[in-house]
Formats: C-alpha cells, structure tokens, sequence
C-alpha cells in the first residue's frame, strides 16, 4: 500500500488570522493532497445568543478587527428586517453605502499594496528577506505611500459615516442615526479626485502583472469553479444589497434573482473533521459539486457590468482577458480587486455629490418580526448573517457564513493545484516554493479569525510528514 | 493642537477578549486627566496609516497587554533605528510602525512601549481579571505622573 508525506506551513504568513497547511505526499514524494486547516474554533454566534438585538450591530464588529464596518452593516440589514423595514430612507441607504465603500477600498488597498505586491513585485521565490513591506519601501517608496494614503481615505471615509474608526454606531436597526455634515463631505471632496487616479495606478499595475506574466497567471492556481455574489437586479455589480446569483464555470446560470433572505433554500454547509471551518455548497448540486468561489473574481464573473464608468471599462477588459468566459485564475484576484477599488472610489465621489447625504430623514419602524437576514459583498465575498430575536427582543438564534467560509473548498482546490505542480517529486522543498503555497492562500486574502468567528487576531501556521505520518518540516511564525 | 511637543498614547486590544482591552482601558482613564499636550487614541490593533501622522507628535506611546514582562509593567523605549519583523497581517507591530513613520514620512518622533501584564486572554470576556486590574492601576498612576511631569516641564 502506497503510503504518504505530510509537510505542514505553519503559519501561513500575510494572512489574517490561525491556519495551516498540510501538503500530504506519497512514497514518490508526488502530492496527494493538500490541506488548509482552521485550528480554532471559538463560537462567536454563542455570544450573540441572549443580547438584545438592537446591540448586535455594534458588538459583531468584535469579530474581527479587520473588517468590522462589513459586520455592522450585515448585522444591522438582518435588523431591519427584525424592526419591519425592508426599503431605507435615501439618507440612510446612502450613508450605509458610503461606509461600505469606505470599507471595501480600504481592506483591498491594504491587501494589494502591501500584503501581495511583494510576491507580485519581487518574485514569488525571491529572497525571503526583501519579500515583504519593508522591501517594497525600499525599491518603490512611492507605491507604498500611495497605499498607506489610499487606506487612510478609506478609514476616514469610515469615521465620517460610522461616527468613528472603530465600533462604528451610526447604523442602526431601520436606518442609521447621523447624516454627513457638510464639513465631512468637504473633508472627503479634497482628496478624492487624487483617490481617483490613484485607484486607475493600481489597476494599471495589476491588470500589467496579469498581462505580463500571462502563462503564470493563466496556470498558477487555476482551476474551474462555480461563482456566486450579489447582484442588483439589472446585473450589476452591486458590493451593498442585491439579489443572489450562481455561476456554473462555462457561465451558465445557477440561480439569479434569489431574495438572499431565502438563501437557506440554495446553500447548505458541510463540516469535515480535519477543519473548524464549515464548507459551504450549492443544495441542488451536493456538497461534491456544488463548491463555489465568491470575492473579487467571482463578482467580476458575475456581474454583467460595473455602473461606474471606469470601473466598466476595467471590467470590460478584465473580461476579456479570459475570452469572455468566467475567470478561473487565483492571481487574477488581485486584478478584481483593484477593479473594485476604483468602482469604490467612484461611488464614493458621486455619493459625497449627492445632497441626500445631509437628509434628515434617518429611521423608519414597521411591524416586528422574528427573523432577520442580512447579506452584504464584504471585502472578501459574500457575508450571510441570520437572526431570530424573542419577544423580549433576545437573540435566540445566530449563524453566520462569512465570506473566507464561502471560499474554503476554493482556497483547498488551490493550495492542492500548486502543490501537485511545484512540489511533486522534490527531494527538498526550500522556502521559496513553500511561499508558493502561501501566495495561492493570499489571493483570497482570507481573514481566519472571521472564518472561526474567533476573536482578534492570531497567528498563522506550513508541516511536512512522510509516508509514515512522521513530521519532516513544519514553521511556525508569530502573526504579531 | 500643536503637534510638536504633543505626546500621542496609542493604546490598542480587544476589549471583547479578557485582558487584551488593557491597552483600551488605560486610554479610557487617561481622558480623566484632561492634558493639553495629550492626544490619546484607541484600536484593535496598530494599522498602517497610523504611520501617516506619528511625525506630528514629540513622543508617541504604545499601550499594549503582554504575558511576557514582569507585573504590573513594563516602559521602556524603542530604539531610534527599528529592525521590524515583516508585516505578515492586516495590523502592524509598533516597530514596523515607527519604522514606516521614518522610512516614509521622515517622522523623528521618540517611542516607548508601555506592556502592562495580562493574564486571561479567553475570548468573550469584556472584563480585566483581578490581577490585570491591578496592574492597569500601577500603569496608569504611573503615566499620569509622567504625563504630568511632562506637561509641567519635565521629560517623560
């Protein structure tokens, strides 16, 4: 009988939160499989049970101090629903939109230019000691300042709209509870045309490294799958409120037009014993078949246009980069991403333009209700949050699917692709080909500590076992 | 505010996990001392644009619980060339932060770590431990007088 290797990557590096990989050999030293494992699991939906649900909104932001302002508006839509409000008032949809925006830029420009442009600008197998922010500071100064600028918009863009940076409290079940000052807008109007051209830089430079480095970007972690995201209903991409639709991998319709409030009738979530973390899948197609991708890639597979001008015209030639037919490829993440960074600074210049910001009509009230979903695009795909909420306003029920949890059978189809091609029949494996491994992760810029609903942030961990079970490399690196 | 003699207490945890909110606490005690000279901020965790305004600031303090100093604290200062570990998340280490501070922005801010000694880090605790309490206590009497020293004349 044929017996395996492991190798483990222990942490994965420039990756939020705790996971690790295993990469099991056979007696070859040909791949059989690799693995990402989520190695804790805290319970967050228990800490929700028993809080009132006007308070969720604020304290899910605890989940995750990376992309708390995606779990406030979820949380808070899943409210509306709670309070009997299915329409916002103009002022109120805006501002929330407004902080999406905010949001969405912020965490795709700190990924981009900061966690993945050194892989994308050094090498993936580069040296170690320069692959990293510090490296990027030192060889292009320039890009890096760009970043820190562009994420510093996106904070402020938050700050304005949530009342502040952190534990933002403006939205509110059935609306949001402050306008945009005009001094705000006028804040924000300085910077955004210098935000514009930024954001067209980066998708320059992404759609450049896609385009030069074309037979790696076509290979490297690419594989066939279903997409899934929200959509308006004319097709567009829509990053706040939508209906469901699910792409097969030719671009065949699975489902559209799905209230997202029925998305129990579409999606069920499997557990597998070697992983805390859930994996999802498309009912009517079995959890063999039924995986899907979401995030940057699949929106931009999904969606039939961008309804900002440049986004569209990014999106037109992101399209044909793959033939019209959906994009398959890992790295091509990174591409949708910047992509998205533009439509969000595009929105975010029209909203600032648009006089309902300084509305005074914040709230609305309708006949209460037990149950409450809410469903947003956050940075990383789609974001699913569930309520029922007793008659003395407790919450009785919570499940959460966060978007690194819709990816999780994507992100084991890529580790397992790069493996099988970089790492088969290697008498040792350097860092530099490990890193692959993490560069396939990265591209779904996973946040671990919302994929286990843990708390804060944690470190990440790659092993490598024989055919006996026997550990032959494993590495281990404090997140902090 | 005029930055240049202004000192900036950065203090950063998750309140939501035991004592990892010292960081968050001791900046809630500090707004009771109502410097001048003081601009206090609090956040999950240190980010990037952090880096932005730090040179606008004499001294910059981060606040941070630690399991490894002795109780209740720990001061002490940052070297003025950092070597940082990467940055391998979507939060930073105070040293990469300085580090980005001078690299990029040319800030020649001084900066210190004030690691006040946590206990219970367990998820789903919004309270310090007994201990940890006690040390927040040591910590912030001791800044106070710092800062007021400061704000009197005195080099923190």
């Amino acid at each position: 009988m044929a017996r395996t290797r492991i190798i483990e990557i222990d942490p994965l590096t420039r990756v939020e939160g705790h996971g690790k990989v295993t990469i099991h050999l056979d007696d070859h030293n040909n791949v059989d499989e690799a693995r990402l494992h989520i190695v804790e699991f805290r319970g967050f939906e228990r800490f929700i049970l028993g809080r009132l649900y006007w308070e969720v909104p604020v304290i899910v932001q605890r989940l995750c101090g990376i992309c708390p302002v995606s779990h406030h508006l979820a949380a808070s839509k899943a409210m509306d629903s709670i309070v009997g409000v299915d329409c916002l008032t103009p002022t109120a949809e805006k501002m929330r939109r407004l902080m999406h925006y905010g949001q969405i830029m912020q965490s795709n420009v700190l990924h981009f230019f900061h966690l993945s442009s050194p892989d994308l600008l050094f090498g993936f197998e580069s040296e170690v000691e320069k692959r990293n922010i510090f490296g990027i500071i030192e060889a292009y100064p320039e890009l890096a300042v760009k970043g820190i600028k562009m994420r510093k918009f996106g904070q402020e863009v938050i700050r304005a709209t949530a009342g502040k940076k952190i534990h933002g409290t403006s939205a509110i079940p059935g609306g949001v509870n402050k306008n945009l000052s005009l001094a705000e807008r006028d804040h924000l109007l300085q910077d955004i045309e210098q935000m514009i051209e930024w954001a067209q830089e980066a998708v320059a430079i992404a759609e450049g490294y896609c385009v030069d480095h074309l037979s790696l970007v076509q290979q490297f972690a690419t594989f066939n799958s279903s997409h899934m995201s929200l959509v308006r209903e004319d097709g567009a991409m829509d990053l706040y409120h939508g209906v469901l639709r699910a792409i097969d991998a030719s671009g065949n319709v699975i489902f559209d037009q799905v209230d997202y409030r029925d998305f129990n009738d579409y999606l069920m979530e499997e557990v597998r014993s070697w992983s805390y973390m859930k994996f999802p899948f498309i009912k009517r197609r079995g959890n063999l078949d039924g995986w899907y991708r979401v995030g940057p890639l699949s929106r931009m597979n999904t969606a039939g246009f961008i309804d900002t001008p440049l986004a569209d015209d990014a999106h037109q030639a992101f399209r044909a980069f793959a033939g019209g037919r959906p994009n398959q490829m890992s790295l091509a993440y990174h591409w949708a991403r910047m992509i998205e960074v533009l439509h969000c600074v595009e929105k975010i210049r029209q909203l600032l333009h648009d006089p309902d910001l300084q509305g005074s009509d914040l709230l609305l009230r309708g006949e209460r209700r037990e149950e409450g979903i809410g469903v947003l695009e956050a940075p990383r795909g789609t974001l699913f949050h569930h309520y029922r909420v007793d008659n003395n306003d407790q919450v009785t029920f919570c499940n959460l699917i966060v978007a690194t949890t819709n990816n999780n059978e994507a992100m084991n189809r890529a580790i397992t692709q790069v493996a099988k091609a970089h790492l088969s029949s290697q008498k040792t494996i350097p860092e530099g080909m490990l890193n692959k491994i993490e560069v396939a992760v990265r591209a779904y810029d996973p946040c671990l500590s919302c994929a286990t609903h843990a708390l804060g942030r944690m470190p990440l961990d790659v092993a490598l076992y024989d055919a006996a079970g026997n550990l032959l490399e494993h590495r281990v690196k404090d997140g902090r | 505010m005029d930055g240049s003699s202004a000192t900036l207490v950065l203090g950063y945890g998750n309140p939501a996990r035991g004592d990892d909110g010292l960081g968050p606490a001791l900046i809630e005690r500090l707004a009771t001392l109502a410097l001048e000279d003081l601009e206090t901020r609090v956040d999950y965790q240190l980010c990037v644009e952090d880096a932005l305004d730090i040179g606008d600031f004499d001294q910059v303090i981060f606040v941070d619980a630690s399991i490894d100093v002795a109780p209740p604290y720990l001061h002490y200062p940052l070297p003025a060339t950092v070597i940082p570990a990467t940055l391998d998340t979507h939060g930073i280490s105070p040293e990469a932060l300085i580090h980005l501070a001078r690299t990029l922005f040319g800030a020649e801010t001084k900066a210190s770590i004030l690691a006040i000694r946590g206990y219970d880090f367990e998820p789903f605790s919004e309270s310090l431990s007994a201990e940890a309490a006690r040390n927040l206590d040591a910590a912030f009497n001791y800044l106070a007088e710092k800062l007021r020293e400061r704000e009197a004349g005195a080099e923190c």
